[in-house]
Formats: structure tokens, sequence, C-alpha cells
């Protein structure tokens, strides 16, 4: 490969690797774009915006039940317990969906508000719960409480006016503790406060038991004032406790970003549209100019195949005439062949036809003195002569032994004929094998015949010499096969000149393929040559004797056969041409010069 | 407001109704209300939560398994102060029943945990309990060809902390305990608690034990401090951290000392009583209510009609009465 190709590729390979990365490019803006015009997602969005009006309903009617814990017509506190696990659940789920619809720092700044507040009401709640219990409880045993300090006195036989006494100084407190549950109000705490210290003092003056119910009462009456306080403060706070401000701010946040996310979605949608409007174009131009180029693509392969066809018509010719040109040294040695006994047979009857004419003279005067002894007006002198003529010729017949000639050279012609028969049969052998392009073939008869055909080309100067080894009939063309061997034996007596020994083998290769040797004794292939023997055109013969297709086309029928010709030589001691043939064919290895239409060389 | 309005208007009518009718109908504005006679769960998940429940390959060293402290059979819970988990290791507190835990708004003494999920993701890692960890545990479970069928047919996936906690938890709150006698009573069976046993709720009222014991669970479902009229603790003597109550969890002053209002349900099988374990008996847990959380001696004959009102809250489990 030269430089230049080399770099081609490479700039070709670089240029290839910028194009893909401007596709993934192209690819990648509009997934990025297509995932913006995705990007709202209104499930999402429908609900968070039914969470929180669940979440305002519930904190609504919490509230509605924590008053009513606190007016004591809620009798317990499962109904401002229940909402909790409620309200944490529908709180994660906001959260969530928040993450799921892509968060906003405000957005989470005031989801973070909200929860804090969330956290403080809940807490605030437990908290009143708690101190509601203790305030009712306390509230609910002050009668109680008050009731006991009274039976108590008189239970230990308190004196009358003692017990008046204590009740006078019991009462006022307790009535003023019911009314500060009533209307509480900061002066009247103050005077309560004050009333109960008085009382603890006065406490110490009465019986042990007494003094303990009035310290039970002091008690209760001191949380009713201390939870009373701490509740109302605490529903103070609760009720300034934003929750459903945040909420309702919560609720328009939300819808506020979904709004904008839907104004973002439009403006990526009209992007969208516009970058795919620019990729149709940019599609387009490049159809356009895919389709310009495979045009040219089209023009230059039709002139390729064109070129191609002329080439694979004069490579046919080529073919053709090489086969002429074989078939013509064939018909040149059998005509040789034929010429010979043919000559001979002529000759023969060349001579018969002398000898006969003598025979033919014997059987004319014979005639003659024959029909003129049955004449008995014949003349005496006639018949004489007539005689002597009969008996001259006769003596010549038997004497110069024309009927043994005859027979001989009947016979001798027999010959000639039987020999010209046996060259027809061979030629018949040859060409029969060309009706099935595909047989089993024995090689060394494929040698053989070819051999014959070539006799008139080896005949008294080469000698021939066939060392065959057993080998199993092939699945092959015979003809194409045949026609190889002539090839390279026609070659071989050409390399030999005067005077040379050819020497054909055959033998098993091994398993799959059997080898056939051809070798003469000649001067070798100069290695300047030896590289291109096979190639088509290639010849060393004067112009005009060869078409230098003969090598080249054998070769191709090996290979097609899937076999293979190797060259041996060595200069002034000859040349080897082996041949390997694989004994079974994959596949039938028809066609395997595809124009053959086989030169029939059969007889009419 | 509406709703909460209608509501206030159907509770009133019901009192008037009831105070007219007699005893025929179910008592509605009673501040305890019945455990539900069904509750709709996955019974998959039940079962499933269930054999988690009985294994003792969930603690770390398969030596204990839930049920060691949670016993059906001591009322859910494990009849000793402080229940011992694995390796013998004392704990700081005292079991509370497993049963009706779905009626409780938060959970543990000290209220820390708000759900029962929050509840077993710690308990599974508490190295005085179970001490394992949930990779742990996963991968123990995983590794199990039962479990990990299990789950698989459950969750459609193998073992992760979430489903665990969930199939446990789902257990949990299959294990409730309905038809109480006093339920029978709330429901309108006169008949089903004793004269005696009513007044001991007329008293439970009366006395203010029903302020913070209420609802369904009677208890459950608020903070207390452990002490509102008189110092439980310098009483006792010998504070611990977890005598410090929600505290621990708040760091608020306030708080110290606070622990959610536990549920009295089934409360006669699970001696001893209190986060601390300390009250041997249900007389003695009662009369520790009255000094601390009402500010008076117990009166004897009204606290054992107290006693004798606690006694009806004992349910039933599976449609047998507990033991
Ligand atoms: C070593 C004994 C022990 C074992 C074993 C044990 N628990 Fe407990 N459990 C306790 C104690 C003690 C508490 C109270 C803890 C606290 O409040 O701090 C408790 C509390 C609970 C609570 C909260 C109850 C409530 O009313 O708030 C639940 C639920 C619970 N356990 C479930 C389980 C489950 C499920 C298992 C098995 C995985 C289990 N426990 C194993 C001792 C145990
Ligand atoms: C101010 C709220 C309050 C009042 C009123 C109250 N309790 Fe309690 N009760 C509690 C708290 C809090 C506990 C848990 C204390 C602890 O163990 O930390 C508790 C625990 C108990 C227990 C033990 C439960 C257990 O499983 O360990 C019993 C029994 C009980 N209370 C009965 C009563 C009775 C009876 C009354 C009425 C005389 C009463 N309580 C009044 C808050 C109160």
């Amino acid at each position: 490969m030269s430089t230049d190709v080399k770099k081609r590729e490479i700039s070709s390979g670089m240029q290839r690797n910028i194009n893909i990365a401007i596709a993934v490019v192209l690819v990648a803006i509009l997934g990025f774009l297509f995932s913006k015009t995705r990007n709202v997602d209104f499930d999402a969005h429908n609900d968070v915006i039914s969470n929180l009006r669940q979440l305002k309903q519930i904190d609504a009617e919490w509230n509605i039940d924590v008053f009513k814990s606190k007016m004591g017509i809620n009798n317990n506190y499962d109904p401002v317990a229940q909402p909790l696990p409620v309200i944490r659940e529908l709180a994660t789920g906001l959260t969530q969906k928040t993450v799921e619809t892509g968060e906003s720092a405000e957005l989470d700044t005031m989801l973070k508000s909200f929860q804090e507040i969330m956290a403080k009401k809940i807490a605030m709640i437990e908290r009143f719960k708690s101190q509601n219990s203790i305030y009712r409880n306390s509230t609910n045993f002050l009668p109680t409480a008050y009731d006991d300090v009274i039976a108590t006195a008189k239970r230990i036989g308190l004196s009358a006016a003692r017990q008046a006494e204590l009740e006078a100084t019991v009462n006022p407190v307790f009535s003023e503790t019911l009314s500060y549950n009533l209307t509480p109000d900061a002066a009247l705490k103050d005077k309560l406060t004050q009333q109960l210290v008085t009382l603890r003092e006065r406490a110490e003056q009465y019986p042990l038991e007494v003094k303990e119910s009035i310290e039970v009462l002091i008690a209760h009456i001191g949380t009713t004032l201390k939870q009373q306080d701490i509740g109302a403060s605490l529903l103070n706070e609760l009720s300034a406790l934003p929750t459903a401000k945040k909420i309702d701010e919560l609720s328009d946040a939300y819808s506020k970003t979904h709004e904008t996310r839907l104004l973002d979605q439009q403006f990526y949608r009209q992007l969208l549209i516009a970058y795919s409007v620019f990729l149709l174009a940019l599609l387009g131009y490049l159809g356009w100019r895919l389709i310009r180029s495979y045009r040219q693509l089209g023009k230059v392969n039709g002139a390729l195949t064109q070129a191609n066809r002329e080439l694979k018509e004069s490579q046919m010719q080529l073919v053709q005439s090489e086969k002429m040109s074989a078939l013509g040294q064939m018909v040149a040695g059998i005509a040789h062949e034929i010429n010979t006994p043919l000559a001979y047979v002529k000759g023969t009857l060349d001579v018969m036809k002398e000898h006969l004419s003598k025979v033919h003279d014997l059987a004319n005067s014979s005639h003659l003195f024959a029909t003129s002894l049955r004449d008995k007006n014949a003349d005496k002198n006639e018949l004489n002569t007539q005689y002597l003529q009969v008996a001259t010729l006769s003596h010549d017949v038997v004497k110069n032994k024309r009927f043994e000639e005859l027979d001989s050279m009947l016979s001798d012609g027999t010959h000639g004929i039987g020999q010209i028969s046996e060259i027809v049969i061979n030629l018949r052998n040859f060409s029969r094998l060309d009706r099935a392009s595909v047989a089993n073939f024995d090689v060394r008869k494929g040698l053989d015949s070819t051999l014959l055909l070539a006799r008139n080309l080896l005949k008294h100067r080469v000698t021939v010499q066939t060392e065959y080894l057993d080998v199993p009939d092939i699945m092959c063309s015979p003809s194409q096969i045949n026609q190889v061997f002539l090839n390279i034996i026609t070659n071989a007596a050409h390399a030999m000149g005067e005077q040379g020994t050819l020497i054909l083998r055959t033998e098993r290769h091994d398993e799959k393929m059997i080898r056939i040797e051809i070798q003469d004794d000649g001067g070798g292939i100069p290695s300047s040559v030896l590289p291109k023997i096979f190639d088509p055109f290639f010849t060393t013969k004067p112009i005009g004797e060869g078409t230098g297709m003969g090598l080249s086309i054998s070769y191709k029928i090996i290979e097609a056969h899937g076999g293979k010709i190797l060259v041996d030589t060595e200069k002034d001691i000859g040349t080897t041409f082996s041949i390997l043939l694989p004994i079974q064919q994959k596949q039938a290895a028809a066609g395997i010069i595809e124009d053959d239409d086989p030169v029939d060389l059969q007889p009419a | 407001m509406l709703g909460g309005l209608l509501s206030v208007i159907a509770a009133l009518a019901a009192t008037i109704s009831m105070g007219m009718a007699g005893q025929v109908l179910a008592q509605v504005n009673e501040p305890i209300k019945p455990i539900p006679l069904e509750m709709k769960l996955d019974e998959r998940k039940v079962s499933l939560g269930e054999k988690l429940f009985f294994d003792k390959r969930v603690s770390e060293d398969g030596t204990i398994a839930c049920f060691a402290c949670h016993g059906y059979n001591t009322g859910g819970a494990d009849r000793t102060p402080l229940s011992k988990g694995i390796r013998g290791q004392q704990g700081d507190v005292n079991a509370p029943s497993i049963f009706n835990l779905a009626f409780n708004s938060r959970y543990s003494w000290d209220g820390r945990n708000e759900s029962l999920e929050d509840q077993i993701k710690k308990l599974m890692v508490n190295p005085k309990v179970m001490g394992t960890t949930w990779e742990k545990l996963t991968a123990r479970l995983n590794g199990q060809a039962d479990y990990a069928e299990l789950f698989k047919s459950v969750f459609g996936e193998p073992a992760t902390a979430k489903n665990i906690a969930e199939a446990i938890v789902a257990f949990e709150r299959s294990l409730f305990t309905p038809n109480a006698r006093f339920d029978k009573f709330l429901r309108g069976d006169k008949t089903a608690i004793t004269e005696d046993e009513q007044r001991g709720y007329q008293k439970f009222k009366a006395y203010g034990c029903i302020a913070c014991h209420q609802g369904v669970n009677v208890g459950g479902n608020m903070f207390q401090v452990f002490g509102v009229m008189g110092d439980y603790f310098k009483k006792r003597g010998n504070i611990t951290t977890a005598d410090l109550g929600r505290f621990n969890q708040t760091k608020n002053e306030a708080d110290k000392h606070v622990f959610r209002v536990p549920s009295l349900r089934n409360v006669a099988l699970t001696p001893p009583y209190f986060h601390d374990g300390s009250a041997a008996t249900l007389d003695d847990a009662v009369d520790i209510m009255f000094q601390y959380q009402l500010g008076r001696p117990a009166p004897k004959g009204d606290k054992e009609l107290i006693i004798k009102f606690l006694r009806t809250l004992t349910g039933e489990f599976k449609g047998k009465p507990l033991q």
C-alpha cells in the first residue's frame, strides 16, 4: 500500500469519527429538547395540589377537634391524635412529589418552613393534650375536693363554729376559682394566688386530716390556675400558627412553578419544532447529496459493467481461441495419425487394382474362350489363339500369385482401416467424456488418451514413461482436466526440443487428494519467467503459436476443482508440474470455465 | 367547620336519646371506645410477619424471637420488670404489650417513635434487643430458602429493610383484642359487666384516670408527666436515663419525665407495671397513679372497684379470651 493511500485512509477514518460525533451531538440536542418538553408532570402536580387540599382540610378539622377538646365536647383525645399519621403521610408525600416534579429552591424553603410550622403545631398539640387533660381533670375534681374538705371536717367532729369558719375561708376561694375558670382574668388570678397563700397558712390551724384535704384542694386549684395559663397561651400560639396560610402559599407557589414550567415547556416545544425543521432540512440536503452521488456512482458503475462485460467477452474469445488452437494441434495430430494408415490402405488398394485388372483380363479371355468352344462353326485357329491367351493369363495369375497377393493386401487394408477406427474410437472416448460435465474419472485414462492425441508431437523424439500408482477415480470435469493435461504435455514437448523423456506419474497424495506429476527433462523455466507463467496472455512462444492463455486457464481449471498446480523447475534438468486434485468435489463443480459449450468431437 | 358542627349535634342528640331511651342503646358518648371487631389487612404480609415474629433467626445470634418478650400468653408482654435481650443483656425498660398497637398514636414508653415502622427500624439494630443490622438481616433472610421464596411471592422481590418492616407491621396490626367485656358493655350489653365493675368505671372517670387513659386504647394517645401532682422519681430514687422520658429526644426541660400514657387494654395480664417495671401488681400501680397523677391517696374501696373495672378491659384474641 502506498503511503498516499494510507494517508487517505487515515484522513477518511478521521472524517468518519467527526461525522459520528456531529450526529451524536445533533441527536443529543434533540433528546435534550424532547426531554424538556416532557418535563411537566401533570399527574404529580395534581397529586401535589390535591395533597395540599387534603392537608388544609385535615388541618382545619384538627383545629376544630382541638377546640372541641378544649371545650370538653370531645371526651377523649383520639380525634386529636388520629390526624398525626395522616398529616405525616401527606407531608412526606408532598416532599416526594416535589422531588419528582423537580425541585426549586423557592419551593424547597417554603416546604421546609411549612414542615417546621407543622412540626411546631404537632408538638404544641401534644402539649395541649397533656395540659388540657390535667386542667380539665383538676377542674372537674374541684367540687369533689371542696366537698372532701367539708366532709372531713364533719367526719372528724370539728366544732360547728370551726366548720362554719372553715367553710367561710374555703368557699370564696373555691367559687372564685370556678368563676376564674369561666372567665380567666389577670386581676382575679392575682387575687386568687394571694388567697391560696392565706389558705395554706390557715390550713396549719386544722387537724391533720382536714389540713391534708385542704392541701389537695389547694394543689388542684394551683394546677387549674397554672394549666389555665399554659392552656391559654398554647391556644393563642396555636391559633397564631399560620399552617393554613402556609398551605395556601405552598399551593400558590406550586401552581406558579407549574405555570412557569408550562411556559418553559411551550418555549422548548417551539424550539423543538424549529430544531426539527432544521434537522429535516439537513436530512433533505444530505438525501439530495446522497442521491446525486448515487447517480454518479450509477454512471461509473455502468461504465465499469460495460468494461467488465467487454473484458469478459474478449476473455471468452481468447479462451475459445486457445481451445481452438489446442484443437487445431489435436486435429493436426489426428490428421497425421489417420493419414498414415490411410496412405497405406490407399497404396494397398492401388496395388490391388493392378492385380485385379490382370484377373479381370483372365476372366474376360476365359469367358471368350468358353463361348467359342461351344460354337460349332468356330475357327480352329481362332480357338487356338484364344486358348493360348487364357493359358498365358492364367499362368501369369498363378505364377505371380496374384490371388495370394490380393488376399494379403485385403488383410493389410483391413488392418489399416482397423488402425483408423481405433483412432476414431479413441476420439469418441475423449469426446464422450464431455457429455457429462462432472463425472467419475480415472486420470490415468485421461493421461493415456491425451498422450495418444499428442503422439504426433512426441513421436520419434520423446520417450514417454508412465509410472502409475493406483489412484481412485475422482469427481471432475474430464474434458477440462484433459485439457490441462494436454496443455502441460504440449508445453513439455515444446520444452524438450530434439530429444527427451517425459515421465507421467499418478499417486495418492493423502486421504482427500491425488497427485499427478508431469515431468520433462527440458531446459527448465527461467526464474525471471517463473512468476508469470500462470498470468493470462503470457507466452514465450512466437506470436501466432500460442495465445498465452494455456497455463492460465489450466490454473483456473485446477483451482476451480479445488486443486493446486505446483511447479518445480531447475535449469537444464527439467520441469515437473504437480497437479493435486481432490477425490470428492465439495459441491458439484460444474461450469468451471463458464463459456464452454463443449466442442463436440463426436463424428456425426 | 360544618362537619365539626354536625358531629357536635350528633353527639348531643345521642346523649339526649340515650337519656330518654334508657340503657338499650350503645354507650356512644363514653370517653372510652370499643376496639373494632375487624380490621382490613393483607393476609399474606400478616402471615409473613408472623413467621418473622416467631423466628429466632431474626436476632443477631439466633437466640431470641420477638415472641420471647411479647408472648401471647402473657398479655403481649413478658412479665419481667426489665426484659433481657440477646446475650442476656438487660434492657432499660419494661416490655409493653404487643396487642392493640394499631390504636396508639405514638410508640415506646417515651413516645419517640411516631410509627410502628420507625419503631421496628430502631428495634432491630438496638444492641440490647435484636442487635443486628439491616444489611445482615436482609442478607440472612435472603440466604434462607423459605424466606427467599416467601418474600418473592409476597412482595415480588427479595427481602429489604422496607418490606421486612412492612410485613412485621402488618402482623402487629393484626394483633388486636376486641370484645373485652367492657367493650360489650359499651356496645350496649348492660349485663356484660357487673355492678361493681360499672361502679369501678364510674370511679375511674370520677377520680380523673379518664383524663389521661381514654380513647379506644384507654391511653396511648398523649404524653403526660409521670408525677403530675408529686415527684415520683424523687421518691423512687436512682434515676436512670430512661426515666427522663421524652426529654431524651427533645432535650426540652418541660419534657423531663414525660411519658406516653400507656394503654390499659389487657392491663390485668401485663404486670409488672410502668416503664421501670417497678409496680409488681395492679394495686401498686393504681396507688402510685392516685398519688402522683391525681395528687391524693386512693380510698381503698374505690381503688378495688377501679381494679375490678380494669380487669374488664381484657379482650379476646382470635375469638378466645386472653389469659
Ligand atoms: C428483649 C426483649 C424484646 C424483644 C426480643 C422484642 N421486644 Fe419489642 N419491646 C421490648 C421493650 C423493652 C419495649 C419497650 C421499649 C421502649 O419503650 O423503649 C418494646 C417495645 C416494642 C414495641 C412498641 C410497643 C409500644 O407500645 O409502643 C413494639 C411494636 C415491639 N416492641 C415489637 C417487637 C417486635 C416486632 C420484636 C421482634 C422483631 C420485638 N419487639 C422484640 C422488648 C422486646
Ligand atoms: C395525668 C395522667 C394520668 C392520670 C390522671 C392517670 N394516669 Fe395512669 N399512667 C399515666 C402515665 C404517664 C403512665 C405511665 C408511667 C410510666 O410507666 O412511665 C401511667 C401508667 C398507668 C398504669 C400502668 C400501665 C402499664 O402497663 O404499666 C396503670 C395501671 C395506670 N396508669 C392506671 C391509672 C389509674 C387507675 C388511674 C386513675 C386512678 C390513672 N392511671 C390516672 C398517666 C396517668
